[in-house]
């Protein structure tokens, strides 16, 4: 499959504070990547510079298989981008500002009229497109910024932040239209909410001290092997029982429940049983645990 | 083109509802007004105002005082209204971040600044034009002779300076990003002309002497051809800010 | 004095010009109730009786977002 996005070794320096220490990583076309890291870890800064909006110090960025460089927007006719608080201009309707962008990319009036009421449709704002944007609330505002980004039919939507300065309902709505659009685009999504990226995303790249630690798909999440297991039991005596004679080594959760680790899966499970035989115990539960990106992401950042 | 277009209309909806181009010609109307009537009744009034028994010889009032009044009030009030209400033009757009979303669509730097230019441009000129034709309709009915010298010439020289203030004001707000940095650049561009007018040989060039200087003018006591140096200077001025400020624009990080 | 009131009719440009300014501007004011700084009192004062520059200080720096 065709990568749409592709950064390599891309390094940038503010002042004496290195942000960015060779940053590689490829989207491939028609998937959700959800780029995740700390506040200040240099999202936005790894955004603006596929934006073209600063000069990178090294390496090399590739959208659509053509390079970009600073102050020069060639390459972003195939990007659609949302910054975390679009700034409008509030005197005007959400329609006049969908008519300015469309001129700029130098699409004709027609399909500007189509496209404009599709998306504003689509972002359910419809009711709203008369009114001055002054008056519209963050959600709508970050609605609207969707709406734009998306007016030119982008390959690539590169959204920064967009659901953290929103209430929960707004997150949705966004999250919503977002799984909308993915068969038509690209989209490359920072964050540092976990759950936004469990519930909409492809695959996830995690950035941290300037450098991608991570990065895969959210399914290889899954299939990656497990090594911990959790008991719950049907009471804090049969626990302590169980703790008193265990070969295993334990981490307890709760006073009824814990984790055991071990390399080898099959065997763990085979010796558990055993030993519960033997002390004639039963559980309430007894279940593998999946690994999170939430486990992944403490891993790397820790 | 088009995108120059786009973004001109946009300034356009910005001067309509964010009342700008109101409150301009609003100012500019009635400092139309203002010339002829006050250069008319002026003398009756302070006349009027005298204890009785007092008797001063006034002089006629003609309609050299009403142009004189005209180039006192728009290169003062008319003229700094204009630059406050344009101080904000880019400085706005570079704190709220307007401009971002529209820079990642493939609008151009250059034309961003184009089109801010010719959109204030449009705005002084109409202005200005609907102060000049009021007051020159109201001479027209005050005194029977209104043809004095060189009347164009003055009219120009007062645009042409409005239009240097106006690249310098953008200028500044491109390199501070403030609306206060405008004015101080403008401000300041127009103190070095007062020094520069301190010393015999940069007096007769320096570019002020535009607003000044041009009722002279229209008095006969100079000629057109003192002002091709000042003004060939501004047309200059203007193509160098414009230009820098374009150059500074393109290399800023936003 | 004479003169004036026998010329009111020249004058009436200019007294209209000002009964726009400041009653656009008050209008503004009740219908806006936010303001870049002063409150609403202050700027009816204003705006009524600060001829020609009450309104246009209102307009360019007193003038809120919507």
């Amino acid at each position: 499959m065709m990568n749409v996005l592709e950064l390599h070794q891309v390094r940038k320096t503010f002042g004496s504070h290195d942000v960015l220490k060779g940053v590689d990583f490829c989207v491939p076309a028609h998937s959700i990547l959800g780029f995740i890291g700390q506040n200040g870890a240099g999202k936005t800064t790894t955004m603006k510079l596929i934006l073209g909006l600063l000069p990178k110090d090294a390496g090399e960025i590739q959208v659509c298989q053509e390079t970009v460089s600073f102050g020069n927007t060639k390459a972003n006719r195939h990007i659609g981008y949302l910054s975390d608080v679009p700034a409008f201009y509030d005197y005007l309707t959400p329609y006049e500002y969908l008519q300015l962008c469309a001129s700029i990319t130098h699409m004709s009036s027609a399909d500007c009229k189509r496209k404009s009421e599709e998306l504003l449709t689509l972002t359910g704002l419809w009711q709203s497109r008369k009114k001055r944007i002054a008056t519209f609330s963050r959600g709508m505002k970050q609605r609207l910024g969707i709406a734009q980004a998306l007016l030119n039919e982008p390959d690539l939507l590169i959204a920064d932040e967009p659901t953290s300065a929103l209430d929960p309902i707004g997150r949705k709505d966004i999250l919503s239209i977002l799984t909308q659009i993915k068969d038509h685009t690209t989209i490359i999504f920072s964050t540092h909410i976990l759950s936004d990226v469990e519930r909409v995303c492809d695959s996830y790249a995690i950035l941290h001290d300037g450098i991608i630690q991570r990065h895969g798909s959210m399914q290889s999440i899954k299939e990656k092997a497990s090594n911990r297991m959790q008991l719950e039991f049907m009471n804090p005596e049969s626990m302590q029982h169980f703790l008193s004679k265990t070969q295993f080594s334990t981490k307890i959760c709760t006073d009824t429940e814990l984790q055991i680790t071990h390399d080898n899966m099959s065997q763990l499970q085979s010796k558990l049983h055993q030993e519960l035989l033997q002390q004639k115990l039963s559980l309430r539960r007894m279940e593998i645990v999946e690994p999170t990106l939430e486990s992944l992401y403490m891993e790397v950042v820790k | 083109m088009n995108a120059y277009l786009a973004f001109l209309k946009k300034e356009f909806y910005d001067y309509l509802r964010s009342y700008k181009l109101f409150v301009l010609m609003m100012v500019f109307l009635a400092l139309g007004f203002l010339n002829p009537i006050s250069a008319r009744y002026l003398p009756e009034v302070a006349a009027s105002l005298l204890p009785d028994g007092i008797q001063i010889q006034l002089p006629q009032p003609e309609v050299m005082d009403s142009w004189a009044q005209f180039y006192k009030n728009i290169s003062q009030i008319g003229i700094i209204i204009l630059l406050i209400v344009f101080s904000t033009m880019i400085s706005n757009e570079l704190q709220k971040g307007t401009l971002i979303h529209l820079l990642t669509k493939g609008l151009s730097r250059t034309t961003i600044l184009l089109a801010k230019y010719s959109s204030a441009l449009l705005v002084w000129t109409c202005c200005y034009g609907i102060s000049f034709l009021v007051t020159y309709l109201y001479n027209f009915m005050f005194w029977p002779l209104t043809n004095v010298p060189h009347l164009l010439l003055g009219i120009f020289c007062i645009w042409l300076f409005g239009c240097l203030l106006l690249a310098l004001l953008l200028l500044g707000g491109v390199l501070t990003k403030t609306s206060i940095g405008s004015l101080l650049c403008t401000g300041g561009f127009f103190l070095i002309c007062m020094g520069m007018s301190l010393f015999p040989p940069l007096q007769e060039i320096q570019p002020a002497i535009l607003i000044t200087n041009s009722i002279s003018l229209l008095q006969g006591q100079s000629l057109p051809a003192d002002y091709l140096v000042p003004i060939l200077l501004a047309l200059l001025l203007i193509g160098i800010s414009l230009s820098s400020a374009v150059v500074i624009f393109r290399h800023q990080q936003l | 004095m004479q003169t004036l009131i026998d010329h009111l009719p020249l004058l009436l440009p200019l007294i209209i010009i000002e009964l726009t300014l400041a009653f656009s501007a008050l209008f503004h004011v009740l219908r806006h109730p936010h303001y870049r700084f002063g409150n609403r009192y202050i700027w009816i004062f204003v705006v009524l009786l600060l001829q020609f520059f009450g309104p246009i200080i209102y307009f360019v720096f007193g003038r809120g977002e919507e």
